[in-house]
């Protein structure tokens, strides 16, 4: 517990050391950044420690993140000092401090509660998640090296990673603890980010007279972002207790879940029907998994879900991020004075800040940058097309928006140096399209949402202003679709690309695109108007464009060739899900507020669209109960306490090395691959697999060194090229000769790979040693004989290399 | 009548006041001087020397630490090897400190400056820290300066530009002095002037780079001294008493009152509207040590507790000196039975505790009603005092009663330390000299090699230095012809073990795991048990 309150303080710390910042940056907010001031502080403390572990300034260990908090304290005094209206500000705002600080509190704990039925790391990515975790942490050098790839820094987006290293460290807490109360700071700041997002549209929306009912828009942003779930969950439960009606799961688009027929085998649920339920909710294991590939080859992930499954991905460290992103856009927005290179001269400190901050969206989730930083010149455009013809207004936003973006490239130069981007350009989307009913399971109350705003939203634009607004902004579904066709046309896919995205394909396109439409038709004719509602218009619009266009378009990765759209659909949705849920949330309390006061009754469309909200509450209640086995699993917090329950000597081993071992140490651990004699009796490789295993888990539990982690993560992160097949696998044969060969192979393996240790794990009652389970046994050379055992516990060993040294005394 | 025509000679006359002013510098002399004497070499000042060591013979070791003292300690190991002259060194830094609490008085009130150079004066870890041969040597006296120096204000350029060099070249300590003087200088928007700026960056950046020379040892990348130490005290083991336990142990009665103080001179800050800029650095200077110590609580590292008792006994001195005043003035009808009374209640209770101490057992459950009923008589009566406002001043008579017994027994220890305090430890005990000494007379006599297990290296640096040719291996080699090897490990083949308890580090087990335990140790100094890293001694067998 006390690691928990821990982390929980530092978290509150480090919002309120950036109180400041805040006020100067956010002070257009209601709550003068409040809800994102958790965000904010953890950017700021990052990036300081950072660039100045970059600079050698800050030294290694949890002292150099504790001097980065002094150093964000002692800018925020700066800022504080500069700030004229800070202590005004101060005495406007305190309460809403307060509820910022209580809600971030509330959703922590929750979402600790709830984690802690399934506090394990493993499975899934998250051994990936702590490896980088580990990597911020543990690195003698910055930018840190790649645990996974000895010698080598990392080559990947983790920003995310070193600031949940900040609060982890800070905190003094263990990181397989800190991984898991990182998701819950993430959760406890997304909450109070979001609610702070809503809380301001909503307010700016509905004008003086319904202020009060914006408190209502924070929560149900809340929900729509962190509780909302897909509609599957619904149909999950039903055929798990035994009502499938085939036409209707067939109109939805879900007859995978009713029971095969005799001789059927695809597209239908094959397991044992009596395994779907022992309770009132579907006890099948992880039922809840399929609620996020609903869109065929994709994956339609959403924030309940990335929770509930509990990687700690950068796209969902990012969340809180972007939720700052966007109340700086709609600071940016609801400005006064036309921004311009003279706004730089008068105030550096704002456009340093922004650029440090939306520099920071690559470096966090490198998908976030191009989506959200449109967002920004949206908003800087809108701004100064109120104060000026439209010349001095694009040369305005040029002049202000073009340092800004250099600054915010030039600022993290050090990680761009060391990342390789895998995206490979912008391909036009020629496969099936998504159906209707599919895109109505997940999206269906986030949409029902955004499209209630046109219930007032046109009525408050105003007949003469609509239409232009409408002819306006017809290129903006029209450009992409004529792109689309355009860039098929030159791939030579064009008559296939009508084809086979079929009828619902096409339909689906329309009404994302009708939608994005209208929205922004509106969202253009309110801000002509000066109406406060047109930036939660705009936010509604974009992330309706978000979901058009990854229907047009993908971009091209590593998954190419099998899964061409899997990410494009996967990172573009769930930025969508955000812009959507603050919208969404607005669109329903303004419609609603009209529709009390009397003033348009067709608000009352927001109780359908509220009902289609509850009913993507489903999703969260049966899943979380199945994940928690009805809440009723053993509980900790600390993400390797079952490996402490469950194989003793291993997690002896783990922390040995944890507490024993310089941070760069290499060390060899079974590559993964599994190894058995061939007919002549000769060591071969059955299954070379070892992406999702244990392969590289102590150094993930670590952050010290191996050969090679996971083979294929390692070529997402550097590349598909024959030079980085061979190498890898290269650094494979070299690691598993040390288990396969004669002690002149080990030492010669330890030595070309620059490892001071070589590890046998321990076995548990379930779970053999996993360097005994992937090599074979007779194999294993008697390792005592010629290296030195550093660490034994059980059959766990840690074998070091022999060591002599001549020490200089005098 | 008669008239004396002899002139009246001449009196040399001697207030009270410099009275106390010079037994109390004498007395923070002396427990410091006792300390050079007496202590053996352990914890942080092991670190330091073992560091300074090895500076000294070229070598490059991460417990070496650049700072200006560090620097001046390996030159001094030149001229001796005894760590005597490095903690003179810092001894003759320490003792510049009383000067500068004189010349607070204009700010404390001469009584307050008084009792914040006792309360000083007696801080154990300020003893250990200011006459130990650590990086650290310099780093209270540099904080107490700099918090002199920016109290007195209108220095000249030149001295903002050896203050930034000292304060790059010393230890962590003067870290959050400098930090809440500039948190409070960029709120209050009183930046240096251009000139100014320029003669700070100057001499931070010479500390630096210095620091990054390694004071002429040679580049070893970018250093800040105080960063690094400030690091080092989460990572290394400074004392084998974790900061909360130090704090237990040595810290609690210092602590208490500077908290208070400080909580006291807040509120009145608060209610009044204002407060000096010394008032908030002295403030700000007492939080962020705190927030430090609370940081550092499972770190083995005493100079956190160092740090935090500076700025809490600048802030408690002048309170006490207050609230003695207040309960001189104070309405004693009551209180002069109920205090004694109280303080009578609450001896008895501890001398039945002691007794239980002693025999390492609680009492029957009658003695304990008994104990527990006194305590509640002697709470009971402080209570009713304190519920009087015009009597509750006096409750610092039983206040400083509680805390003096602590404190003083605290303060002797360490000062005439023993291996059965906190501080310092881990020590590198004589036996391991001695063990150097039978180590060369048989690599003189048998030839060979003097090996030793790699897992001790770091522990011997210091007690095996100027050893000449030394080997850290993790197997026997051939030509090994004494071994001080785990005293876990078997016996090596062709060897003889050495008899005797070898140990090359020992620590006190600490007496915090029950309040009897405290108080067992706080009635009999000489009660710990000892742990020792224990090695095997190997001497080839003679063919």
């Amino acid at each position: 517990m006390s690691d928990v309150l821990a982390f929980w303080a530092v978290s509150l710390i480090v919002a309120v050391l950036a109180m400041p910042i805040a006020f100067a940056l956010l002070r257009r907010l209601p709550d003068a950044g409040a809800g994102m001031s958790f965000a904010l502080g953890l950017v700021f403390a990052g990036y300081g420690y950072f660039i100045l572990r970059v600079a050698h300034v800050l030294p290694h260990g949890r002292g150099g993140y504790l001097l980065a908090l002094a150093i964000l304290g002692l800018v925020s005094a700066a800022v504080a000092g500069r700030d004229r209206r800070f202590v005004s500000t101060f005495r406007r705002t305190w309460p809403a401090w307060v509820a910022a600080a209580g809600v971030f509190t509330l959703f922590f704990f929750t979402y600790v509660s709830f984690r802690s039925y399934n506090a394990d790391i493993g499975g899934t990515e998250q051994p990936m998640d702590l490896m980088y975790l580990n990597a911020t942490l543990t690195s003698p050098e910055y930018p840190p090296h790649d645990p996974w790839l000895a010698g080598e820094r990392a080559s990947y987006y983790y920003f995310g990673y070193l600031q949940a290293g900040v609060l982890t460290a800070s905190a003094g807490v263990p990181s397989s603890t800190g991984y898991n109360l990182s998701l819950a700071y993430t959760f406890g700041a997304a909450a109070a980010g979001i609610a702070s997002l809503a809380f301001a549209l909503a307010r700016w929306a509905l004008g003086s007279r319904g202020r009060s009912w914006a408190i209502w828009a924070g929560a149900l942003a809340v929900a729509f972002l962190l509780f909302v779930g897909s509609l599957s969950a619904i149909f999950e439960w039903s055929a798990a207790h035994g009502n499938a009606n085939r036409g209707v799961y067939e109109a939805f688009g879900v007859e995978w879940m009713i029971p095969c027929s005799p001789g059927q085998k695809a597209d239908c649920y094959a397991g044992p029907v009596e395994n779907r339920t022992a309770a009132w909710y579907p006890t099948e294991f992880w039922f809840w998994w399929r609620g996020s590939r609903i869109i065929p080859n994709t994956i339609t992930e959403f924030p309940f879900f990335s929770f509930l499954l509990g990687d700690l991905h950068p796209h969902v460290m990012s969340i809180p991020l972007v939720l700052l992103s966007l109340g700086l856009s709609a600071s940016v927005w609801r400005g006064r004075r036309r921004l311009s290179w003279e706004t730089h001269r008068g105030n550096p400190f704002q456009g340093l800040a922004l650029a440090l901050i939306f520099g920071a969206l690559a470096f966090q989730n490198a998908w976030d940058l191009l989506t959200f930083s449109a967002v920004l010149v949206l908003a800087v455009l809108a701004r100064n097309f109120r104060r000026g013809p439209p010349r001095e207004v694009l040369a305005g936003a040029a002049g202000y928006l073009v340092p800004l973006f250099a600054v915010a490239g030039a600022a993290y130069l050090p990680w761009y140096r060391d990342f390789s981007s895998q995206a490979g350009g912008f391909e036009p989307y020629v496969g099936s399209g998504t159906r209707p009913a599919h895109a109505f399971l997940q999206f269906g109350p986030l949409f029902a949402a955004a499209l209630v705003a046109l219930t007032w939203s046109f009525r408050r634009a105003g007949r003469g202003l609509l239409s232009n607004a409408l002819t306006v902004t017809a290129w903006l579904p029209l450009v992409p679709l004529l792109a689309w066709m355009a860039l098929s046309a030159v791939h030579g896919d064009f008559g296939g690309g009508l084809e086979t995205r079929g009828a619902g394909g096409w339909l689906t396109l329309a009404a994302y695109g009708a939608t994005a439409w209208l929205l922004a038709a509106s969202a253009l004719a309110l801000a002509i108007r000066g109406n406060g509602a047109a930036f939660a218009l705009a936010l509604l619009s974009v992330g309706a464009i978000l979901l058009y266009g990854a229907e047009l378009f993908l971009i091209k990765d590593v998954f190419f060739g099998s899964v061409p759209r899997l990410n494009t659909i996967f990172k573009l949705s769930y930025q969508s899900w955000m812009l959507l849920s603050a919208g969404g949330a607005v669109a329903l309390v303004v419609a609603l507020q009209r529709a009390v006061s009397g003033r348009n009754r067709a608000g009352w469309l927001a109780l359908p669209a509220g009902l289609l909200g509850c009913a993507g509450l489903f999703y969260p209640l049966l899943a979380a109960a199945n994940r928690t086995d009805g809440f009723e699993k053993e509980t900790a917090i600390d993400g390797l306490a079952s490996l402490a329950r469950n194989n003793p000597d291993e997690y002896a081993l783990t922390r040995w090395m944890q507490n024993n071992t310089n941070p760069g140490d290499v060390i060899i651990e079974a590559s993964g691959r599994t190894w058995r004699r061939d007919a002549g009796g000769a060591p071969v490789v059955t299954d070379p697999g070892n992406d999702y295993s244990n392969a590289g888990r102590i150094s993930a539990r670590t952050g010290l060194q191996t050969p090679l982690g996971w083979y294929f993560h390692e070529i997402q992160w550097r590349g598909e090229t024959p030079e980085n097949r061979a190498r890898f696998i290269a650094l494979q044969d070299t690691a598993d000769r040390a288990y396969l060969g004669s002690p002149a192979d080990v030492l010669a393996s330890m030595r070309a790979t620059g490892a001071k240790y070589l590890v046998i794990g321990g076995s548990g009652p379930s779970e053999p040693s996993l360097e005994r389970a992937k090599y074979i046994a007779d194999l294993l050379p008697n390792y005592a004989a010629f290296l030195d055992v550093a660490f034994e516990s059980g059959d766990a060993r840690v074998y070091a290399l022999p060591d002599y040294r001549e020490v200089p005394t005098s | 009548m008669t008239v004396d025509a002899r002139p009246e000679a001449a009196r040399i006359t001697v207030s009270v006041g410099a009275l106390a002013w010079a037994a109390a510098a004498a007395a923070f002399v002396l427990l410091r001087l006792a300390f050079i004497w007496n202590a053996p070499v352990g914890g942080f000042e092991l670190a330091g020397l073992s560091g300074a060591w090895q500076a000294r013979i070229g070598e490059t070791d991460a417990r070496f630490v650049p700072t200006l003292f560090q620097a001046l300690s390996a030159a001094l190991l030149h001229v001796s090897s005894s760590e005597t002259p490095s903690r003179v060194l810092a001894f003759l830094a320490a003792c510049s400190i009383p000067a500068a609490i004189y010349l607070l008085r204009p700010r404390l009130g001469e009584a307050g400056a008084l009792l914040t150079l006792l309360l000083l004066a007696v801080d154990p870890v300020g003893i250990a820290l200011g006459a130990s041969a650590s990086a650290m040597g310099f780093d209270l006296a540099v904080a107490l300066w700099l918090f002199v120096a920016f109290t007195r204000g209108g220095a000249p350029d030149w001295h903002w530009a050896v203050g930034a060099f000292l304060l790059t070249t010393s230890g962590p300590v003067p870290l959050p002095l400098v930090a809440a003087v500039a948190a409070v200088a960029l709120v209050n928007r009183r930046y240096p002037t251009g000139r100014q700026a320029v003669v700070l960056a100057a001499g931070a950046g010479l500390g630096i780079a210095f620091a990054s020379f390694r004071f002429g040892l040679g580049w070893d990348g970018l250093r800040v001294p105080p960063f690094v130490l400030f690091n080092a005290g989460f990572e290394q083991a400074w004392s084998a008493a974790t900061v909360f336990e130090l704090s237990i142990l040595y810290g609690i009665p210092i602590l208490l009152a500077g908290v208070a103080a400080a909580v006291v001179v807040a509120l009145r800050a608060y209610r009044s509207r204002f407060a000096s800029p010394e008032t908030l650095v002295l403030l700000g200077w007492a939080s962020i040590s705190l927030v430090w110590l609370l940081a550092s609580s499972q770190s083995q590292n005493p100079v956190a507790l160092a740090a935090v008792t500076l700025p809490l006994a600048l802030l408690a001195g002048p309170a006490i000196a207050a609230a003695a005043a207040a309960a001189a003035r104070a309405d004693w009808k009551i209180a002069r039975f109920l205090v004694p009374g109280a303080i009578f209640a609450a001896t008895l209770a501890l001398a039945q505790s002691l007794r239980w101490a002693r025999a390492d057992k609680a009492g029957e459950a009658s003695e304990r009603v008994l104990v527990a009923g006194l305590l509640v008589l002697a709470l009971s009566a402080l209570g009713y005092v304190a519920a009087n406002r015009k009597a509750l001043p006096t409750l610092l008579i039983p206040a400083v009663v509680a805390a003096l017994f602590p404190l003083v027994a605290g303060t002797f220890g360490v000062a005439l330390s023993s291996p059965h305090e906190a501080l310092p430890s881990p020590l590198s005990p004589a036996q391991a000299r001695e063990l150097r000494g039978i180590a060369l007379e048989t690599v003189q006599a048998n030839g060979g090699l003097l090996v030793v297990h790699p897992s001790f290296e770091k522990d011997i640096t210091w007690s095996f230095r100027d050893s000449g040719r030394l080997i850290a291996a993790s197997r026997v080699p051939e030509n090994a012809s004494i071994l001080i090897w785990p005293a876990t490990a078997p016996r090596p083949e062709g060897f003889n073990r050495v008899e005797g308890n070898w140990n090359l580090l020992q620590s006190p087990k600490l007496p915090t795991e029950t309040p009897l335990q405290y108080l067992r140790w706080f009635s009999n100094r000489n009660s710990l048990d000892v742990s020792s890293k224990a090695a095997s001694v190997y001497v080839r067998e003679k063919q």
